[in-house]
């Protein structure tokens, strides 16, 4: 009896020397992984500033402003003007029509595409709004994309669809305002 | 083992010899184990001591590590974008006990650092006897690839932070420099160490290198381009020796751009030093001319004893002693307040300001901070300079800007306080709420007082009104303003054709948001213009940079104020 009690206990100690040298070896290793770990995130932090160092860099307004003016025949951005802004009160809601009379249609003049590809043709000055509006990627006919940054053309927008400069504005009174305009 | 006893008789009983020899071999272990221990003992010992003595080189490597520049927090501007921040670099150490020849090692490194071969003050360092010297700061990526495959034992690489600037002169004198260990010597980043007790922890030798908390300034580093972009522009276009720009939130004495011309980049912290490099914004004294008659005006209208509607008598010019004051925009007749203003009449000014007292002209100035350093995160800051004692003739002066010298910045935030309802708030490098402004404020002026400021500086503005500052308007902005043309004291003597020029105005006039300040030091007219006055070179510079910075600060350009009114009087 006491002897079977003594070999278990053998067995039981051995048993848990092993699991205990497991335990520590195990920590050990994760300790390692852990150093391990720390060490790269100290180097991607490194980096990361690095990085936001660069892109700020890059992004010096007075960066951007010598690449406007040199590239000005070509983008032709030029410095706000405080007659160009305005808010969404501003524009006046579109004419309500009577009846079932189509609405009226913007139809995108082709010639979008050609002027991008033109850049050395800068002195020609058009309608400011209405060249950006050729300049809108669904506008445009399916010429030759002309920058890979340039997204390309799709196919032409839905005939009977308004062309949106904005994103959709919910007016607040659409299904009364025909009534109201016959009265 | 010598002392085991002798053997005395040859013969004995077996048992007792037995018992003799036991006792003796039991010595003998004893003496064994002694030795035995002892021994292990002394290992033990030695162990203990590699243990705890640590060798030369983590020992030099400790002191260099307490030398290596630590990490400072970045300095982002209102927006969140970057205005300082740190970069790692490697930088080359070495440790002198461990070189075996000095003159290999200097050969060796001269193959990548051409300019060591030569460098006797190198070669002293690495003969020393210290623990750890520098041998070069800052190295870069390809040379330190270069030494590490040369493999010199001895010699070694320290990551140290070093601070970058991507904006390089952007913001110069604001931000300031630190110095090769990463301290911050001047501007802002003085004041961040100084202010977050970094200096102090350093002494102790607890360097903190990560976990800064990012400072977020009140500059906005678009305004501060456009404003730097425009006076260099005017600098240029009328030959100024210097040029400075100021723009305030006049509500909370925030700075949203400060820019001295010319500046220097404080990546390269040595062209600080220039002496024509200084910041004049804070740090610079000048007399500011004629932008001083919104603080007479100010002063007069909120005494009471001047109205609107009072007219003084400017025909004829005002004599004190051998001194003469006169208008250079003389118009000869009796002019009321609002002409006063517009016409930038000395003259008119000074009668003003006689008419109400030197005392409580110095006592108005004293409010509004001309006569004390800002109270400012700035370490350069200059006193100003005004007469100590009160005469009719330096108050008659003053009035129109001579004989008493601010700095620009002064001068900017007295006119926030004038416009923004009449409240005096210190200006500040770091954000600032509302609330906290309000808390800090001081009334200095009446809110009616500041109400007719803001009716004459945009009457002055108005074109068609006549007023010297038509040309800064921007429709849509009703920005409004005083031009300053004052003359340059040389040699004693006011000289004539050395100007200090100005414009300090406010945008939009009705709720007045911001505060221009642009100074022109010894600009020069243009060809095709006559004159050199601030009206011609100050004011359509102001109105250049309001046109940009409007849209980016949120102003909502309106067209539908009528002619300047004001509602009471």
């Amino acid at each position: 009896m006491l002897r079977t009690i003594n070999i278990l206990l053998v067995i039981l100690m051995l048993v848990g020397a092993a699991i205990v040298y497991d335990f520590k070896y195990e920590a050990e290793r994760a300790t390692a992984r852990v150093a391990k770990i720390n060490r790269k995130i100290d180097a991607e932090r490194d980096v990361i500033a690095t990085l936001k160092a660069e892109w700020s860099l890059l992004n010096q307004p007075k960066r951007l402003q010598d690449l406007v003016e040199r590239y000005h025949s070509y983008l032709e951005l030029d410095p706000l003007d405080p007659t160009q802004i305005a808010t969404i009160d501003d524009i006046p809601f579109k004419p309500a029509v009577s009846g079932d009379a189509p609405a009226p249609v913007a139809t995108p003049t082709p010639k979008g595409s050609v002027k991008l590809a033109q850049p050395e043709k800068g002195g020609e000055k058009s309608a400011g709004i209405g060249k950006l509006l050729d300049r809108l990627p669904g506008t445009r006919n399916d010429g030759p994309a002309t920058t890979g940054s340039v997204a390309k053309p799709k196919a032409a927008p839905a005939t009977g669809a308004p062309l949106m400069l904005v994103p959709k504005i919910v007016v607040p009174v659409p299904a009364q305002s025909p009534a109201k305009a016959n009265r | 083992m010598s002392d085991i006893a002798e053997q005395s008789e040859e013969h004995e009983h077996p048992e007792a010899r037995a018992v003799r020899d036991l006792s003796a071999s039991r010595r003998r272990i004893v003496v064994a184990g002694l030795t035995f221990a002892t021994v292990y003992f002394a290992v033990a010992m030695r162990l203990v001591d590699l243990g705890v003595a640590s060798d030369d080189h983590s020992d030099a490597l400790a002191s260099g590590s307490s030398q290596v520049s630590t990490a400072r927090p970045d300095l982002l501007d209102r927006n969140g974008e970057v205005l300082a921040t740190d970069v790692k670099s490697a930088s080359l150490y070495a440790e002198p006990k461990r070189i075996l020849d000095v003159d290999e090692a200097i050969e060796a490194l001269a193959t990548v650092i051409p300019e060591m071969r030569h460098d006797e003050t190198i070669r002293k360092r690495l003969s020393s006897k210290a623990g750890f010297v520098w041998l070069k700061r800052e190295v870069t990526k390809q040379q330190r690839q270069k030494i590490f495959r040369l493999g010199i034992p001895g010699i070694g690489f320290m990551e140290e932070n070093r601070r970058f600037y991507p904006g390089a002169g952007l913001a110069g004198h604001v931000l300031g420099t630190v110095n090769v260990d990463n301290q911050g010597i001047s501007g802002l980043e003085k004041y961040v160490d100084h202010e977050m007790g970094l200096a102090d922890l350093r002494a102790t030798g607890l360097v903190v290198d990560r976990g800064l908390k990012a400072r977020r300034l009140s500059l906005d580093l678009r305004v501060q381009h456009v404003v730097r972009d425009e006076i260099a522009d005017a600098m240029r276009r009328f030959h100024a020796v210097a040029a400075i720009g100021i723009v305030l939130d006049a509500k909370t004495g925030e700075v949203l751009a400060m820019s001295s011309l010319p500046d220097f980049d404080p990546n390269h912290p040595e062209q600080a030093l220039e002496k024509q490099n200084m910041n004049r914004a804070t740090a610079g004294v000048f007399e500011m001319g004629s932008v001083f008659k919104t603080f007479n005006s100010a002063f007069a209208l909120d005494s009471g004893r001047v109205g609107l509607n009072d007219s003084f008598d400017a025909s004829a010019s005002l004599h004190f002693g051998s001194q003469k004051i006169s208008d250079f925009h003389a118009k000869g007749r009796v002019l009321s307040v609002p002409e006063i203003f517009i016409y930038s009449s000395n003259i008119g000014s000074a009668r003003m300001a006689l008419k109400v007292g030197p005392e409580a002209q110095s006592a108005f100035f004293d409010k509004i901070g001309f006569h004390r350093k800002l109270d400012t995160e700035l370490p350069e800051v200059a006193a100003p300079l005004y007469p100590k004692r009160l005469s009719e003739v330096s108050t008659a002066t003053q009035a129109f800007g001579h004989g008493i010298s601010v700095t620009p910045m002064h001068t900017a935030v007295a006119g926030a306080a004038v416009v923004n309802g009449g409240f005096f708030i210190s200006p500040t490098f770091f954000k600032r709420t509302r609330e906290e402004a309000e808390k800090i404020a001081v009334r200095v002026i009446r809110p009616e007082t500041s109400d007719k400021m803001r009716y004459l500086f945009r009457l002055n503005n108005t074109p068609g009104s006549g007023g010297s500052g038509s040309k800064a308007d921007v429709p849509g902005y009703l920005v409004g303003g005083k031009t300053g043309t004052a003359e340059k004291l040389e040699n004693g003597r006011y000289s004539g054709n050395k100007r200090f020029n100005s414009y300090l105005s406010a945008f939009p006039m009705d709720d007045p948001q911001f505060v221009v300040l642009v100074v022109l030091d010894e600009p020069k007219a243009e060809k095709d213009v006559g004159a050199a006055t601030a009206g011609l070179n100050t004011a359509p510079t102001v109105g250049a940079i309001i046109r940009r910075i409007a849209p980016i600060l949120g102003v909502m350009p309106r067209y539908d104020q009528g002619k300047p009114t004001v509602a009471s009087n």
